[in-house]
């Protein structure tokens, strides 16, 4: 019986692929109607947006290879609200490697993360478990998590339920990005916000807030005519440092900061996990 | 003479814990023999080698939890003998195949010897016990063992519930008290995976020092006087070292480090996906399917698919023109550095393990001659964490920044829209475990062994492999199983043991399926 890690179709070239397949890549991939492009303009469409580092031959970038990173974008700041889903960054990935299928399915699943789970299970070694793998779509809950990416974005995923979901049916939500002076939500610490207008089925969100080492809240709420009607408040998480600090403590050796440009490199060039490198195995 | 710098080599090991009982050839289980073959048994035969032979080297290396689970597992040891046989059988059908082939004859009596090798080292020198290979290589005092996270958790990504991060951690330490008989000095952090969060972790569970990325450290605050070449105290006291970049890309890096030379191993030419399957026989998988065997014939040669022959000898003398290299650099560092930073700079370089052997296949032998060369040397000299923190050096308290060794050095890879599915579910279920231990401050039982799976079942889902593999698009589907099913046995002892409805037999199942760490605790998550 297969399981998992066996060759796919993934790895035929595009052109070799029906449409209805080049479809579901071009779904993943966010290509704008693509429901009226042909087949051949599909695959076009496709390899715009397919990021070279992956559609290229994976087999020649064993040590770290360096997924494709898209400019970040999608997400304007200052109150000008976007309804382009920021997350596409992150979203090519896996698609130029095998498991494409299943790869489509966990990525679909971004759109609208607790419904879309990828159902790995049913051509997998637990056909024969007895145990469910099936999870909730929901947990009855009214919160709204955020997480730090890197120096620029931050992540938020939510569930609304009772009173607050009520009150976001059909409005329109939004999500509104505080900056902080300081690790605390209020009035006098909020240094500028800006609003994120969501799509009406946004479980989750990734967020350019574009400012490293600085600290961040997200409230989801709707804008009815009053204004904006807050319904739930994230954790405050600080985006991280993209470079030296200019702070120095008394007593020590000032680091200059040609040597300190020296060691930091190239971010990008670090190691990766030997589950990548597992991840980058070829299939013939 | 006191050498002008030190250097720290790291080999952090770990895999995520695969063992599937219910099968009889379960395609996963191939990860941990293939590095058990290619990494773990190569190392410790070159480095019980050397100190047999009284060389005074210092090696630092870090063993994962589940990796450790999965070495001492008698059910895995077993079927690594077996998987040894189906290959021991396949280098012997090799030999005649190749008889007479001046090319390809060479490596196919080199993967002969080593089959016979790594046989003779499991079942007779170490008698299938490496941790106790291990251990004994650390009580002689050339090898510092220390510990990670439990199940290999991105902790990063566990800010919102502090009391997961305490329980890997806290975890990670047992079990490695478990392993090896005392509590370890150092954690590695999964993935070098650096939050301020970790912090009152790592304190309660009394870890003495981690590591980080070098802007992990260098991007902290206050600047750091020393940049990554001295190790400072975070706000909490752990000490943290940071990663030396240079040593990182000579040997990591596959376009500009060693191990992409063109008299190296290419990895991926596997005979396995080559020839027909009937001569490959039980050295594939029964169901039918091709898998990676270990037996390479070709170098990497160049940017071309014509590949030449592998010729061991020439790739042997090449490693030691590398580890001569290595050390001649690290001269030059140490010079140069000593004078910029105005005192003895400590280079830590820590990789993944599997690097040597498995990726690049001479790595240990390379590993072994820079430990030679280094180990009485007038200008570098070697040294772990514990032995340079015993000399009591003066440490700056800096304060780093999140960071990782991950593709772009934050918690993109764990983080991006192929794995964002499961963090409402990982937050929801730590925090229904952190109810459920308040609800249940003293349980025993039935009920104890309910709420101590439902904590294994958590760990286990929280393994940083599965939302890694799920980013990079292989093996998706069991990386997404096994965290589904993780999480719904969660759930289920969860509503069992709310609801008290406890199950004895899916309890029992659930023990049965995933018997990882059988002392654990389930206090151990706050």
């Amino acid at each position: 019986m297969p399981r998992a890690g066996r060759p796919t179709r993934a790895e035929r070239p595009l052109s070799q692929r029906t449409r209805e397949e080049l479809l579901v890549l071009a779904k993943a991939l966010k290509v704008v109607g693509r429901s009226l492009l042909t087949k051949a303009q599909l695959v076009r469409a496709i390899e715009r947006k397919w990021p070279k580092a992956a559609a290229g031959s994976y087999r020649y970038t064993p040590m770290y290879p360096k997924p494709h990173s898209a400019p970040p974008s999608g997400v304007a700041l200052s109150g000008t609200a976007s309804t382009s889903p920021a997350r596409k960054s992150g979203l090519p990935l896996g698609l130029a490697r095998p498991s494409l299928r299943s790869g489509h399915r966990a990525r679909s699943a971004s759109a609208s993360p607790v419904e879309g789970h990828p159902r790995a299970g049913s051509r997998s070694a637990s056909t024969d478990d007895p145990f469910t793998d099936t999870l909730p779509e929901r947990y009855g809950q009214t919160r709204l998590i955020l997480q730090a990416r890197d120096p620029h974005w931050v992540h938020a995923y939510w569930e609304l339920s009772g009173a607050a979901e009520r009150r976001a049916d059909g409005g329109r939500a939004r999500l509104r990005v505080y900056e902080l002076s300081e690790p605390q939500f209020s009035p006098q610490t909020i240094r500028r916000w800006f609003d994120v207008t969501l799509t009406p089925e946004a479980r989750d969100w990734f967020i350019e807030v574009g400012q490293p080492a600085a600290w961040w809240c997200v409230e989801l709420g709707i804008l009815d005519p009053e204004g904006f009607v807050p319904l739930v408040r994230s954790n405050l998480v600080e985006t991280p440092a993209d470079r030296p600090s200019d702070e120095f403590e008394e007593g020590w050796p000032r680091l200059a900061d040609a040597l300190a440009a020296q060691m930091a490199g190239s971010v990008c060039s670090s190691g990766a996990s030997a589950a990548w490198l597992r991840g980058a195995k070829p299939r013939k | 003479m006191t050498p002008r710098g030190s250097l720290c080599f790291v080999l952090h090991g770990h895999l995520p814990y695969i063992r599937h009982p219910e099968h009889p050839d379960f395609l996963e289980e191939r990860w941990f023999f293939e590095a058990v073959t290619e990494t773990y048994l190569p190392l410790l035969d070159r480095l019980t080698t050397m100190a047999d032979e009284g060389v005074p080297f210092r090696l630092t290396i870090s063993i994962s939890p589940t990796l450790g689970a999965m070495l001492g597992d008698p059910l895995l040891q077993e079927r690594y003998l077996s998987h040894l046989d189906h290959l021991q059988a396949l280098a012997e059908r090799e030999g005649r195949r190749t008889a007479g082939d001046a090319a390809f004859q060479p490596a196919a009596e080199h993967y002969r010897q080593q089959m016979a090798r790594c046989r003779w080292l499991f079942a007779e020198r170490f008698r299938g016990d490496l941790l106790g290979a291990f251990r004994r290589l650390a009580e002689r005092g050339c090898v510092e063992l220390m510990t990670c996270a439990a199940t290999h958790g991105f902790l990063p990504l566990m800010a919102v519930t502090p009391a997961a991060i305490a329980a890997q951690v806290e975890v990670g330490c047992q079990a490695f008290e478990q392993a090896f008989g005392w509590r370890p000095a150092g954690l590695w952090l999964p993935e070098c995976g650096y939050h301020p969060a970790v912090e009152p972790a790592l304190k309660a569970s009394g870890v003495q020092y981690t590591f980080v990325e070098r802007h992990g450290l260098l991007y902290g605050r206050p600047r750091p006087a020393y940049g990554v070449y001295a190790p400072v105290r975070n706000p909490t006291g752990t000490v943290v070292f940071g990663r030396d970049p240079e040593t990182t890309r000579q040997v990591w890096s596959a376009r500009d480090g060693y191990p992409g030379d063109p008299w190296y191993r290419e990895f991926y030419r596997d005979i396995g996906f080559e020839l027909p399957l009937g001569h490959l026989g039980s050295a594939m998988h029964p169901d039918g399917f091709r898998t990676a065997t270990g037996f390479k014939y070709y170098r990497i040669t160049g940017e071309t698919d014509d590949k030449q022959p592998y010729e061991p000898a020439r790739a042997a003398a090449q490693a030691e023109a590398h580890a001569g290299n290595f050390v001649f650099n690290r001269e030059r560092q140490v010079e140069h550095l000593a004078g910029a930073l105005g005192g003895p700079p400590l280079i830590v370089s820590p990789y993944d393990a599997e690097l040597f052997g498995h990726w690049w296949y001479e790595g240990p032998h390379w590993l072994e001659l820079v430990l030679r060369k280094l180990a009485a040397h007038p200008t570098v000299g070697l040294t772990t964490p514990s032995e340079y923190l015993r000399r009591g050096p003066r440490l700056q308290t800096v304060a780093p920044c999140l960071s990782s060794w991950g593709w772009k050095g934050y918690n993109e890879m764990w983080l991006q829209g192929a794995n964002t599915w499961i963090y409402p579910h990982l937050h929801h279920a730590s925090q229904r475990m952190s109810a459920l231990v308040r609800a249940h401050p003293s349980a025993d039982g039935l009920r104890r062994r309910a709420l101590t799976q439902a904590l294994r079942e958590l760990l286990m889902a929280q393994a940083s492999d599965w939302a890694f593999i799920m980013a990079t698009g292989t093996a998706v589907d069991y990386a997404c199983m096994r965290t589904r099913q993780h999480l719904a046995r969660f759930l289920q002892l969860d509503r069992q043991i709310t609801r008290g409805t406890l199950d004895a037999r899916f309890v029992a199942e659930c023990e049965t399926r995933t018997p990882c760490f059988p002392w654990l605790d389930y206090r151990a998550h706050g």
